[in-house]
Order: C-alpha cells, then structure tokens, then sequence
C-alpha cells in the first residue's frame, strides 16, 4: 500500500517537472548574460529592464487585454441569454445552437479572418472598421470555449426544476435564471471566460490579418521580436505568462471574495 | 362549496392522453392523496393546479376562483418537489426567504417568519447551513419551511419522501402530518406508496391511466375496493377468477374475480368447523417472513392464495403441510 503511493508521489512528481520543465529553462534563460556551457555564464536582469523600458510594452499589453476581455463579456452574455430561452421555453433550440457554437471549433481562425476581411474591408459602413472586425472574429472564435463550458456546468444543475420552484415561490423565470441558475454556474462561467481570453491573448495570426499594424497587441511584440536575442524574447513570455497568471487568480479571489461578501450579507441580516 | 374542484379536466402530451376527464373535489384543511402508479397522472394534475402545466381542457377554481389561467407566481400555491429544489447558491435562511423578498416584506419580519418556520420543522440550528451541508431529510424540510412560510392556499407535495430512508421516511410522515393539522393547510399529496397514503391521508384519490379509479377514505379504499385494479393496488388483495373459485367451493358468482384479502384468512392444520365459512384444503407451497407477518402462499387445487398471519413461533405451518383455510363469505368480495 504504502510503496503504491510512493510510486504515485514519484510519478505526479515527474508529470509536473515535465509539464513546469520549459517554462522553467524560458525563466532560467531570461536572467542568463549567455549560456555556452552546462550552466549559465553568468546572471542579469539587463533584459528586464529593456523589455520593461521599451515605450510601446505596456500599451500592447493592455491592447491586448482589452481586445481579449470585450469578445468573452460579448460571447459569454451572448451564449447564457440564448441558453435561458433554450432552456427555459424552447427545448428543441439548444442542438442548434450547440451545432453553430461547435462550426468555429471546424474553420481556422485565419480562414474566418480572412473570408471577413475579404467580405468587408470594401464596406462604407463601420462594418469596415478593423477593431470591430477584430471583436467579432473573436467573439466567433471562441464560442465553442465558451459554449462548452458554460453547457457542461448547465447540465450538472437541474435548471427546470430549480426555475420552478422559484417560479412556485412568486418569482419570475428571468428573476430566478439570474438569482439562482447563474450564481450556481458562476464557476463554469469564469473558467470558460479564462479559457477564452487566455485563447485570445496567446493569438497573434487573426489580429495581424485583421488589424494589421494598427492594433499592437504584446503577441504582436513577441513576434516582432523573434530576431533579437532569446533572453528578450523569454522576459517577454514570461511576463505575458505571469499576467495570465494574474487574471486567473484575480478571477478566483473576486468569486471567493463574492461568496464570502453574500455568507456575510445573510449573517448581518 | 369546496374549497378545490377540478371539472372536467384534460390534459394531453402529444396524442398521449394523460389526465381524462378528471372532476374532483377538496375542502378546506384536508390532506388528500393522489394515489397511482407511475405515469397514471397524478403529478400531473398537481402540476395544473400549481400552474407549471397547462390544461388542454377544464377548469381548475380555487376558492371560488377560476385559476385555470393564471400564472403560478399568482395561484398562491406552495409546492415540495421529490428532488427537493432546494438552491444550492443560497443558505437555509436565504431558501426559506427567497419567496418572502420577493414580496418586499421589511427584513425584520422576513427574519421573524424565518426563525419560526425552522422551529416547526426542527431545524432552528440550520439557518447558516447550505443544502448540500444537510441530510435528505433535513433538505426536504427545508423545503417544506420554504413553501409553508409563505402560508400559501395550498400545499402541494409532490412524492416529496421517495428519495428518503425507510425508517426517516416514517417520521417524516408522521412530522407532516403534525404540521398539516396544526397549520390547517389544504394539502394535495402525490405518491405510489399506498401505505405511506393510508398513514397521511384524510381522503384518497386512487388513480388509474389518466382518470381516477376510485375515491374514499383510506379505510374505506382498504376494505371495499370497487374495481380489481384498486384491489391490487391497495392491500395485496388475491384475485381469482370466479369460476375458479366457484370450483373450490361449490358457489356460483355473477361476476369476472373474487377479491379476498390475504390478513382475513384464517391458517390451521385442523379442520374449522361454521356454515358461514368456507374451508378450503391446501398445501403451503411457501412461506416469507415480512417482518411481524408471514406470508404464505397455499395451493388449492389450481389456484393459489396469499395468506398473511401475525409472526408467532409456534405451531406455525411448514411447507408441504396440508392446511385448510377459512374465508368468511361476507369478506369474498365480487368484483368485475
């Protein structure tokens, strides 16, 4: 029994130095001078500084934010009020839209790019406009995330049955959608909005058609970057990882900071 | 004039013609069952009364007043489920007032009627507690608080213990028994468990594939069942055909069975003796415990009959004895 969960210990071990293995070299590299032999020649933070002091690196960083933030509120609001009508009043709808949600999972997201591109840049309208042809080349992008997620933690509830209850106790199906089905999802919804943006974030291929030089995202930096040297192109990476990484976990604090903030608000009452 | 009356009423799911012609009635303060099999309608007709399922034909008033139309948030109506719907999101306390904020009462005294709906059910301890922290028992009466604090016209329970424990099940039966009468709700209970409605109910509608076979007194469905199927369904009644029976002890019946329950049969190994009686000479071919009764089925010629007596150690009959069993007439009921 006991050797078991020593090979088990070893063995996630292992998986997690496997998996951690190259983010740790992309971490190590970025502090190296040069790295010849078996061990770095020598530490700096030089390549920091110059990421760091370069005037377009924070800007990019917060285009690229931005432009991953607004597709996910747009899809995931999209994706949850089509869900209530399915859910709620037409049953047979929800193959359809799980059907048109899935057709991006089928079309690259440079094909899509550029069958808009190609089907608007002409327009006189705003439709012509490229940040807006951005959004919702994204916001179709990512549907099959969001769908997925937010699918998969409806189907763990019994929507029909908790809408009634409430329904039961005066209230309306809107009312209680929002009051009970959304908060018991909130965790689904997150992970699939993290997944989403994270998705968006990490892409450079759609905005360079769409957007060209004209939107600067830090995914755009990085591949404007690829000549300079490795240890710059590290910093950025793992600067880009570590803001991923904070999103994530800001998610995760304002959902416990939420709970905790309704548990009290029941107790003062 | 009742306080409930269905007229009338229909309802269909496609072609399937689920609830036919239904007409019945409910006073004031009474806890009727709904009784049937899987399927036969009777959640059905609660959720028309509740509002969830609309009729196709019909009319459903309540307290004089046609409800056939109206939206559930306006029936006034409480409803326990079977699995309970409680919100998971929510504590005891925020569950129980959920209905009570919808109606802009002042926090004071949604707390008042919160507190004093806990201590009916017992679970004044449980406020702060979240569904998923409580037993099934425990989180079906939460459910119950939830739809009595809002002191609805009607409570309907809707096979609200079939996912409970035997013996929890028992108390929970009695428990709601204890606040249907102290709080004088009418009550509309759903279930398959003939003894759970002969335990619960003032009055009981029997139903059968969409229309209700029969309606009484639980005792009354118990000894004088009309039909075969309530015979069957309430009290495990033996049927046999006549003409069998009528081979066995030389009477002729004008009808389709005779229904005899298996607890008014008398077992001996000797021989009884009475012009109202008949004996009739068997074999046990088995016999099952079933806790403080036994149950034995004997072979009477062709046909065989389920025979209940009280556990008692001694001189109880084995298989392959030869028994005689005695049937007062007046307890063979005819029935087509």
């Amino acid at each position: 029994m006991k050797s078991k969960r020593t090979l088990a210990t070893v063995y996630l071990i292992a998986v997690s130095f496997f998996l951690l293995f190259p983010l740790l070299i992309t971490c190590i590299f970025s502090f190296v001078t040069s790295w010849t032999k078996l061990i770095p020649n020598g530490w700096t933070l030089e390549y920091y500084q110059q990421v760091i002091g370069q005037a377009n690196f924070w800007p990019s960083v917060g285009r690229g934010l931005l432009i991953s933030i607004i597709p996910v509120f747009i899809s995931g609001l999209l994706i949850i009020l089509t869900m209530y009508t399915s859910v709620l009043y037409y049953p047979w709808v929800d193959r359809v839209v799980q059907a048109i949600c899935m057709l991006p999972h089928t079309l690259k997201g440079v094909i899509l790019a550029l069958a808009v591109l190609s089907m608007y840049v002409g327009s006189p309208t705003v439709l012509s406009d490229r940040i807006l042809m951005l959004t919702m080349v994204y916001c179709v992008a990512i549907l099959p995330y969001i769908y997925q997620g937010i699918r998969n933690n409806l189907d763990a509830i019994n929507v029909q049955n908790l809408v009634e209850a409430a329904v039961i106790l005066g209230s309306s199906k809107l009312y209680a959608f929002f009051k009970v089905i959304i908060p018991n999802m909130i965790t689904g919804i997150m992970v699939s909005a993290l997944l989403g943006m994270s998705t968006l974030f990490a892409d450079f291929a759609i905005v360079k058609i769409l957007a060209g030089g004209k939107y600067l995202t830090a995914q755009q930096l990085l591949y404007n970057s690829r000549s300079m040297p490795g240890q710059l192109v590290s910093v950025i990476v793992l600067i880009l990882f570590l803001i991923v990484l904070l999103i994530s976990a800001g998610a995760l604090v304002i959902q416990n900071i939420g709970k905790k903030d309704a548990d009290k608000a029941v107790v003062e009452d | 004039m009742a306080y409930i009356q269905f007229d009338k009423v229909n309802k269909f799911f496609g072609n399937n013609h689920v609830l036919k012609d239904i007409s019945l009635e409910v006073n004031q303060g009474e806890l009727v069952t709904f009784l049937g099999p899987s399927g036969c309608g009777k959640s059905t007709l609660l959720r028309c009364l509740a509002g969830l399922e609309k009729v196709t034909s019909g009319v459903i008033n309540l307290n004089g007043v046609n409800i056939t139309d109206l939206a559930p948030q306006k029936r006034e109506i409480g409803m326990v489920f079977q699995a309970y719907s409680l919100f998971p999101n929510l504590t005891v306390e925020q569950n129980i007032a959920f209905g009570l904020h919808i109606l802009h009462m002042d926090k004071k005294t949604i707390r008042e009627k919160v507190h004093q709906v806990l201590a009916i059910v017992g679970l004044a301890e449980k406020l702060k507690c979240y569904p998923r922290q409580l037993s099934g028992g425990q989180q079906q009466r939460v459910a119950l608080a939830r739809s009595i604090v809002m002191e609805p016209k009607v409570l309907l329970l809707d096979e609200p213990l079939s996912a409970i424990d035997a013996l929890l099940r028992r108390n929970l039966q009695i428990e709601i028994r204890r606040i249907q009468r102290e709080l004088k709700i009418t009550t509309l209970f759903v279930t398959h468990d003939q003894d759970e409605a002969i335990v619960m109910s003032d009055r009981i509608h029997l139903f059968n594939m969409g229309v209700i076979e029969q309606s009484g007194k639980s005792m009354e469905l118990y000894a004088h069942p009309k039909t075969r199927f309530t015979a069957t369904f309430i009290g495990n009644y033996n049927i046999v055909k006549s003409q069998e029976f009528g081979g066995l002890t030389g009477d002729t019946y004008a009808c389709d069975v005779v229904a005899i329950r298996p607890e008014i049969i008398e077992i001996s190994k000797v021989q009884p003796q009475g012009e109202a009686t008949y004996c009739l000479k068997g074999e046990v071919c088995s016999h099952i415990p079933h806790g403080n009764i036994i149950r034995y089925t004997v072979a009477c010629g062709d046909v065989l009959l389920n025979v209940d007596r009280l556990f008692d150690s001694s001189l109880l009959p084995q298989d392959h004895d030869i028994v005689y069993l005695s049937i007062k007439k007046e307890n063979v009921l005819e029935l087509n």
